[in-house]
């Protein structure tokens, strides 16, 4: 059994990144919570999950897009099932009482749903996490290439999306 | 403006500056305690729980077989059965039409050079071939039964020596 204050003080140290990935994947609170209980009880059954592994925060995230990768797969065979096709709108950044800031927030959340899965996991990775391509490559399992060239395209499209709002603040 | 080795600028942009300064949600405080209280109530994968290996040394084949490839290892069987019928039915085929093709040739020479042992058993292995080879048909089998193809006795071919004497199967236009 891991100790208690380990499993504690890793999730203090990285259930925000997880959670925050996991919602910006999902977009569905519910999934997203599913995904970060998941990633701590993964922990806690493999306690030594994380032995001689130099950034928690990469193996983490990783295992987070693939419990995503599965969670979505399963949503899909679910709503097939159920002819449900839910397009939810969520907010993934934190609330702010500036109206300004509340509208690029919108805007820049409803942009990063407009991006398809793959581009917004780079993006979300590397704006966010601050990750290098070789660093996103090894946690998403591509090569660094298609990691730079997914952010390449994911921010070009973010900044055609928010132009007029990009060329006030620019 | 500097570039990294992937292409993308080095310098952040006003737009990636200004994403890089908005905060993302955090899990609502109240989730903490329900986590732990899941994660820590699971048990942790103990020998039994966890998958069985199999060892090495239990795998008698196993130092002979690292030589496949991975790519080969993640071929189905079932794909792997079939593309190996395929082989076996090409090579199979190329294997009789090289032994027909060799045993004509092994007779042709027999004719030739006169009888020898190895020609007279080529010769029957590929008589077939040799006779469709020389135009030759079978004779058509006395009794009723189908038309019979061969030619009017006329037009066959006459068995004659070669000047050598030696030659008993030559045949007269060869």
């Amino acid at each position: 059994m891991p100790d208690p204050v380990d499993i504690a003080a890793l999730y203090d140290a990285h259930s925000g990144p997880v959670y925050a990935f996991a919602l910006n994947l999902t977009r569905s609170e519910a999934d997203a919570r599913d995904v970060l209980q998941e990633v701590f009880v993964r922990l806690a059954r493999q306690p030594d999950a994380l032995e001689g592994v130099r950034e928690p925060r990469s193996f983490l995230l990783r295992w987070t897009h693939n419990l995503v990768v599965d969670s979505a797969r399963r949503r899909e065979t679910r709503n097939r099932r159920n002819d449900v096709f839910q397009t939810e709108t969520l907010g993934v950044f934190a609330g702010t009482d500036d109206p300004d800031e509340a509208t690029f927030r919108a805007e820049l959340s409803e942009a990063l749903g407009e991006l398809p899965e793959d581009q917004r996991a780079v993006v979300h990775l590397k704006l966010w996490e601050r990750l290098t391509f070789e660093q996103i490559a090894e946690t998403l399992d591509l090569s660094p290439n298609t990691a730079a060239s997914r952010y390449r395209y994911g921010l070009d499209k973010l900044r055609t999306r928010l132009r007029p709002l990009y060329d006030e603040i620019r | 403006m500097n570039f990294d080795d992937h292409n993308v600028p080095i310098e952040p942009d006003a737009l990636e500056r200004r994403i890089l300064g908005t905060p993302l949600k955090a899990p609502p405080a109240g989730w903490k305690a329900e986590i732990l209280a899941r994660a820590l109530a699971e048990e942790p994968a103990t020998a039994s729980s966890a998958p069985k290996t199999v060892r090495r040394e239990q795998r008698p084949f196993a130092g002979w077989l690292e030589w496949i490839p991975d790519w080969l290892r993640a071929v189905p069987a079932e794909w792997a059965a079939v593309a190996a019928l395929v082989l076996l039915a090409v090579g199979l085929n190329w294997s009789l039409a090289d032994g027909a093709e060799s045993g004509v040739s092994v007779a042709r020479g027999s004719l030739r050079d006169g009888p020898t042992i190895e020609g007279a058993i080529y010769l029957m292995a590929s008589r077939e071939s040799l006779m469709r080879e020389l135009g030759l048909t079978e004779e058509a089998a006395p009794g009723p039964g189908p038309a019979s193809t061969a030619r009017p006795a006329e037009n066959r071919p006459r068995r004659q020596l070669n000047q050598s004497g030696t030659n008993d199967v030559a045949l007269g236009w060869v």
